[in-house]
């Protein structure tokens, strides 16, 4: 159920039954005291019975001049009295009794008068006027009963009054009072209803603009608006949505750049396969080869599968940069740069280009046999890009914690395009060249693996044209500064 | 015989596919650049363009694009196996469109299709004096009738198509009888028998072993004795 239906329900009734209950409670109170009074009417009217019949009877003895009027004498004034009574003030009827069975008088509709009603006569308080209330018909009727004595005899005097008005406007006011306490809870309710709509209303704003988000628009954001509370909800929503997006605009870029180097590694096995397929199945099919046509073929079969086999090992390769354990051991760079230079002499010399290793400071944690293979690659990269004549320097310096290795050559340098996706798995700025000299465009990936594996960082200045600068910043090992 | 241009930058995939084409007589040209192979294509004097997708200077949906008003017909060699690509491509009007590494004689059977279907090719083929009609369905020998069964006048057919090339017993059955069909290569034998048979070609039709069959080029007077 909706927050502003249950809030509604649950205010509607809880002020449905306080109205109620004070209601009652008042009706109540005032119907008690109403029947009260009547009770009280009653027992005045009782009273003035007694006092009138003693005053009467008094007045009997002495205008007939006797001490006590003789039975018949004292019969008819009760019985006259009982007339005159039956009908006087708020009485509907009377009756004397001597004890129930025997009635001295009687006057008015005595058919109201149920003496079963009242409690054994015998057993009524002397003084006092008992009253029971019970209806006929539909009239209902308050019973009095007090005993009196006249004439030395023991007697009882019943009264009924109508009391219906009484009840009835009891109920016309309970009624009343009930519909006008539904009214006004219906009214409060809706007052509360559209209140809490008013308040609740941002909260299904807030809700539409997250469905917004969690349906995928992840750059849809929530306005900052309304209460402190929705406000900082609000607030932390879009907080939420912004990390979500970040991350979204990641894993995209990291599938999509895996799409890329996927899609690059069919496109580099695929070429040198085409061949191979090709020229193979024509050795087979083909009636008559030449002897030239052979060899042609099957040089051109060799080369590609050379060329199958280097990609295999430069994959390898990167996937051992990325997973395998690093053996990390202080390194002396001079050592390393002499090690390299022996390795790379042969190349250089044959492509007539010096390696020039201007400084060798410094000692440096690495995996020896990795660094070693990310500098060979650097410097042979320089090489490539250099013509016969120019000069390759590496060199590497103390710049306080740090230490900075630098290949830099005077060759043929990269555009800006080049530069931002040189590093990228595949890619070759020149393809021709670089498949050429066999080259799988595996080689600066592999660089920059082994350097972010080292914590190294890794900066590639380039000016087409005039050359290139690699930068690595490795961090020093102290104490040890040869 | 058709004329028909390379656009290929890798140099050893452009001889592969030129020294399989010129296996069944086409001349080929090989162009390494997108933006040259335009200019050649629109002097007029090729029937067919096999496009790589990737190229230096313009790619090959580029080139396909200027190229489309000449009308010449337009196979894409790409190694890319992206469905968007094949879709694209023969959107673009390409009459086919192959994926890297390929079997030459593959390659041979979807250059036919195209050039057949732009009437390049000649309806009657010769091979000494007997002459197959593929518009008709009839064989000759000597301007006499030779009846053969659906299946052994396309299996001549395309013996008469890869003249000299050994074709294994797989290629006929899915050239001859489809892709789907999965019988044995026994089927391609008993077949093979009787077209020897009908048409006297005992010595011409070679069994190269552990591979298929292939038929030599017409030799005068090799098959009467």
């Amino acid at each position: 159920m909706k927050l502003k239906w249950r809030i509604f329900l649950l205010s509607l009734a809880f002020i449905m039954v306080a109205v109620a209950v004070t209601a009652i409670a008042i009706l109540q109170v005032n119907f008690t005291s109403a029947v009260e009074t009547e009770r009280e009417s009653a027992a005045a009217y009782h009273s003035y019975f007694s006092s009138s019949v003693k005053s009467r009877m008094m007045y009997m003895r002495m205008t007939g001049d006797v001490a006590v009027l003789e039975n018949e004498r004292a019969e008819s004034i009760f019985s006259d009295i009982a007339l005159d009574f039956g009908s006087f003030g708020d009485a509907s009827a009377l009756l004397i009794t001597d004890n129930g069975n025997a009635t001295v008088g009687a006057g008015g509709e005595t058919g109201l008068i149920e003496i079963k009603r009242l409690p054994v006569l015998s057993s009524l308080e002397k003084d006092k006027c008992t009253t029971v209330i019970y209806d006929v018909g539909d009239k209902t009727i308050l019973l009095g009963a007090s005993p009196f004595s006249a004439e030395g005899r023991d007697l009882f005097v019943l009264s009924a009054h109508d009391i219906t008005d009484t009840y009835a406007s009891f109920d016309r006011t309970f009624r009343l009072t009930g519909a006008v306490s539904i009214g006004f809870a219906l009214v409060i309710s809706l007052v509360l209803f559209a209140f809490t709509a008013l308040i609740l209303h941002p909260v299904s704003r807030l809700n539409g603009s997250l469905c917004r988000i969690a349906s995928g628009e992840y750059s849809s954001r929530v306005s900052e608006k309304g209460s402190v509370e929705i406000r900082s909800i609000a607030k932390n929503i879009n907080a939420m949505a912004a990390a979500v997006e970040e991350k979204v605009i990641r894993l995209e870029a990291i599938a999509e750049g895996r799409k890329r180097y996927v899609d690059s590694l069919a496109h580099e096995m695929k070429t040198p396969l085409t061949s191979i397929l090709g020229y193979g199945d024509l050795l087979r099919l083909k009636r008559r080869v030449s002897d030239e046509e052979r060899l042609e073929y099957s040089t051109v079969i060799v080369d590609e599968a050379k060329r199958l086999k280097s990609l295999s090992s430069k994959l390898l390769e990167l996937a051992c940069a990325d997973s395998a354990e690093l053996e990390m051991r202080p390194v002396v760079l001079r050592e390393l740069f002499s090690d390299i230079s022996a390795a790379l002499a042969p190349v250089f010399e044959h492509s007539g280009i010096t390696l020039v290793i201007s400084k060798s400071e410094g000692v440096i944690a690495a995996d020896r046999e990795l660094f070693l293979s990310l500098l060979l690659n650097l410097c042979d990269n320089a090489r490539k890009a250099s013509k016969s004549g120019d000069v390759v320097e590496l060199s590497g310096s103390i710049k306080g914690d740090l230490i900075e290795i630098k290949v830099s050559d005077r060759g043929i340098g990269m555009s800006p395009d080049v530069l931002k996706r040189v590093t990228e798995p595949f890619f070759m700025a020149d393809k021709a060249r670089s498949r050429k000299s066999g080259g799988a465009g595996l080689g600066l990936s592999l660089c920059a693996e082994i350097a972010s594996r080292h914590g190294a960082e890794m900066k590639i200045a380039s000016t087409l044209g005039k050359g290139t600068e690699v930068t690595l910043t490795v961090s020093a090992v102290k104490g040890e500064r040869i | 015989m058709a004329r028909i241009i390379i656009v290929e930058d890798d140099e050893n995939i452009a001889n592969t596919i030129k020294a399989t084409i010129s296996m069944v007589g086409y001349s080929g040209d090989i162009c390494e650049d997108g933006l040259l192979a335009v200019d050649a294509v629109k002097s007029g004097r090729y029937d067919l363009v096999l496009l790589d997708v990737m190229l230096p200077g313009l790619d090959g949906f580029e080139v396909m694009e200027r190229i489309k008003a000449t009308g010449v017909p337009v196979i894409f060699l790409t190694a890319r196996q992206n469905v968007l690509d094949k879709v694209n491509g023969l959107r673009l009007g390409a009459e086919d469109y192959i994926v890297k590494p390929f079997e030459p004689l593959e390659l041979l059977a979807r250059i036919e299709v195209v050039l057949r279907r732009q009437n390049k090719l000649s309806d009657t083929m010769v091979y000494g004096d007997l002459c197959a009609d593929v518009s008709k369905h009839t064989v000759t020998k000597c301007g006499k009738r030779i009846s053969l069964t659906p299946k052994e006048f396309d299996l001549f057919v395309y013996f008469l198509k890869n003249i000299d090339i050994a074709i294994p017993r797989e290629r006929l059955l899915s050239a001859v009888w489809g892709f789907e069909f999965e019988g044995e290569s026994r089927t391609v034998d008993i077949h093979i028998q009787q077209i020897r048979k009908k048409l006297s070609l005992q010595k011409a039709l070679v069994t190269i072993p552990k591979l298929g069959y292939r038929l030599d080029s017409f030799e005068e007077g090799r098959d009467e004795a």
